[in-house]
């Protein structure tokens, strides 16, 4: 049991950065949940809302204990010693179940006593977890896929327990899979670097192995020339960072299907909170992955590595706008169908501005490290929030159109010069600390 | 003769069509220090991988202390330590948190002897994992293997990111630390001046197969350059264990790599063959060897 103790406690503290903003989330959630219950909604909706603010939670909690499962289980003993299976497995029960236990505690208060439905935070973090755990592509996204599917079924109007006893089942499954010794996955430099056959598909390998031979001598002529490798090295397109936007997308068309029209305010209210976390999600990704300039980081020229830095910053940058311009053309999209009335001109216009001041501290982010909480990085982060939190300050004190293309106008103007700024601190930084990780 | 601790029958692995154990047989016996070298992709990883059951063999038989990984015990399984060539994971653990916390699934786990040889190979307790360098991770995962006082060591190229004046000092620290718990060894290497002062035996891993597996000692003391000289023809069916055999106008040259049952003189002397002899590092004989093979 010392060994159980020791294990859950290191999976709870493998990623301080991350802790925290669990924490934040945990009670900024909280708070939604009983401001929903107190609220003047009507109680199936504020049953559905509530529902779904505690999937995305536990969806949280199941990725973050997964990351240090995956972690743990990198030592040789997880495919030989049933015992440390055993621990493994159990500290993370352990922790998944308490935790989702404490939102269901929250959770009870508000769903009518359809008592069944307590189980789904458990359920919903157990498939997040696979999210982390499994071994290939399409078994990730089959462990959420074949779930929210299974529930869909809630529109036949059908007694519950058809529908969440057999997502419990699945849960199972799932749990009984990730204690077998074959049921792990390598983390390395090859797993980010290389879109390779085994992560990507189930297909013959000789066959992906030539079309990725073909396709790469084909790409690469327009790659070397314009030296985009740094797209490759940093961004990855083929990687979880333009997944990112796509899974967001995906939480908010089941969440409004379920929720229902008439909620314009939650769909913007999640359009500038996903905004404002891409270009930190992204430079955490991409500030990772720049020990991989390593052995080509010499051919770019200028002073301090300034024409490598310019084109990380390029990169980067293009990642943040194409995330955040699929987020809200995506949101918009689906207020459209859903005919939702909203304000499509405030929402791109705030929307702007968020990416605006994303920019301003993207070279920023990109300076820190995101192995352990400092003190640089959390004054960043503040900073972060407290620009985006006076921009919502400054449009709901103007409500007037002509006043927000004003303010819209003044903020891009300002995150500009600021970006000037926040550029150099960038250029300035040893290539040497930013190609380390510590 | 001690008793096989490790019995490999037959072991075949493949990879994509590609065979890289190709029906290997090997004993290892009781309070041996074996070195198995071999080319890079020579499949060592590979063979010190499917004895720890990390990899699944496509056929063959793998005994460890006579039984097989589903009738080994869970005690037996716990005297054995293993270092493996890709460290990975526990980057944001200090030192002593990844020693203590692995070695709590050691039973034998001696955390006094652990501390000790963290001051004897200077690894800082506090140092978070993820910021020790390539060696010195290595180093760490020697540490954390020692500190079980294993019955059966299992290294995979334990020295391979560690400068040379610190590897071969730390190799024969290792073994001389191994022997002291009385600890069979088998560790992999490709670097074969490394080995000389520290294994009892060497094995060498060519074509899927170990093809030489000998005494250390009986291998230096035998191997040698071999000049033949005779005013009548020879031929390499005169000598059968020589190799690279190459023809001269007055005889042939060619080298002995393994200890030989019958004397090279007592050969030539049947064809009437004068032989001249000059040393062989054991370099010289990996080399020779691997050329013979290719």
């Amino acid at each position: 049991m010392q060994q159980v103790n020791r294990t859950m406690l290191l999976m709870l503290t493998h990623s301080w950065v991350s802790l925290i903003i669990i924490g934040f989330l945990f009670v900024f959630f909280i708070f939604a949940q009983a401001g929903l219950a107190l609220g003047p909604a009507p109680e199936e909706r504020v049953f559905r809302a509530v529902i779904m603010i505690n999937l995305v939670m536990s969806t949280f909690l199941g990725v973050y204990f997964a990351g240090a499962q995956l972690s743990l289980k990198q030592f040789y003993l997880w495919k030989v010693n049933p015992r440390f299976r055993t621990t493994l497995m159990l500290a993370f029960l352990i922790l998944v179940g308490s935790s989702t236990l404490l939102i269901t505690i929250a959770f009870a208060f508000n769903i009518n006593q359809r008592w069944l439905f307590l189980i789904l935070p458990f359920c919903a973090s157990i498939f997040a977890a696979q999210l982390v755990l499994e071994t290939t592509l399409v078994k990730r996204t089959l462990a959420v896929i074949i779930p929210i599917g299974i529930s869909q079924l809630q529109w036949l109007e059908i007694h519950e327990a058809f529908y969440l006893i057999p997502i419990f089942m699945i849960a199972m499954f799932y749990i009984r899979r990730m204690y077998s010794p074959s049921y792990f996955r390598q983390t390395g430099y090859m797993d980010i670097m290389s879109i390779n056959k085994a992560q990507l598909t189930n297909s013959k390998p000789k066959i992906i192995i030539a079309a990725n031979h073909y396709l790469g001598e084909f790409v690469s002529r327009w790659i070397l020339k314009s030296k985009a490798v740094i797209d490759w090295a940093i961004t990855m397109p083929h990687s979880k960072l333009a997944l990112i936007t796509s899974i967001w997308l995906f939480t908010l068309i089941p969440f409004f299907l379920i929720v229902g029209g008439g909620k314009p305010e939650l769909l913007e209210s999640f359009v500038f909170m996903f905004t404002a976390s891409v270009s930190i999600s992204m430079a955490m990704e991409s500030r990772l992955q720049f020990f991989q300039l390593k052995s080509f980081a010499h051919i770019f020229s200028g002073q301090n590595h300034r024409e490598l830095k310019n084109k990380i910053l390029r990169s980067v940058d293009k990642t943040i706008l194409v995330n955040c311009l699929v987020l809200l053309v995506g949101s918009m999209a689906l207020a459209y169908l859903l005919d939702e009335k909203l304000d499509y001109y405030l929402l791109f216009s705030i929307s702007m501005m968020i990416i605006s001041v994303s920019l301003v501290f993207s070279p920023v982010l990109l300076c820190l490290t995101w192995i352990k909480v400092t003190f640089s990085q959390v004054s960043v982060l503040v900073l972060y929030g407290a620009s985006l939190f006076a921009i919502a300050k400054l449009m709901a004190h103007f409500q007037e159109q002509l006043g927000h293309s004003v303010i819209i106008f003044v903020v891009i103007a300002f995150a500009f010069i600021c970006r000037q700024l926040t550029q150099r601190v960038f250029w300035v930084k040893p290539l040497e600390q930013l190609l380390r990780n510590v | 003769m001690n008793s096989p601790i490790i019995s490999i029958k037959d072991l075949s692995k493949s990879y994509e069509g590609s065979e890289v154990l190709k029906g290997l047989n090997w004993e290892i016996e009781q309070g041996d220090i074996v070195a198995l070298l071999g080319k890079n992709g020579a499949g060592k990883s590979t063979l010190l991988e499917t004895i720890m059951k990390l990899r699944d063999a496509d056929k063959g038989s793998l005994e460890i202390w006579g039984n097989s990984w589903e009738t080994l015990n869970q005690q037996q399984k716990e005297k054995i330590g293993f270092v493996a060539q890709d460290i990975k994971g526990y980057e944001w653990m200090s030192v002593t948190n990844f020693l203590n916390y692995l070695g709590g699934f050691f039973p034998s786990f001696d955390k006094a002897y652990c501390e000790q040889l963290q001051s004897r190979w200077g690894l800082s307790a506090k140092k978070r994992v993820g910021d020790l360098s390539g060696g010195q991770s290595q180093i760490l995962h020697v540490i954390q293997a020692l500190s079980i006082k294993p019955e059966l060591l299992i290294l995979d190229e334990p020295v391979a990111h560690l400068d040379p004046s610190m590897r071969r000092q730390f190799l024969a620290e290792l073994i001389e630390l191994s022997c002291e718990i009385n600890s069979t060894v088998v560790f992999s290497s490709h670097i074969v001046s490394d080995l000389e002062r520290v294994a009892s035996k060497v094995a060498l891993l060519l074509d899927g197969n170990i093809d030489y597996y000998y005494d250390l000692e009986d291998l230096k003391s035998s191997v040698a350059h071999v000049k033949l000289t005779s005013n009548s023809p020879i031929s390499h069916k005169d000598f059968p264990p020589l190799i690279n055999w190459q023809k001269r106008q007055d005889g042939a040259t060619a080298k002995i790599a393994t200890p030989l049952k019958e004397s090279i003189q007592s050969m030539a002397n049947k064809v009437g063959a004068q032989v001249e002899t000059m040393p062989m590092s054991l370099e010289d004989w990996y080399l020779e060897v691997s050329h013979a093979a290719s």
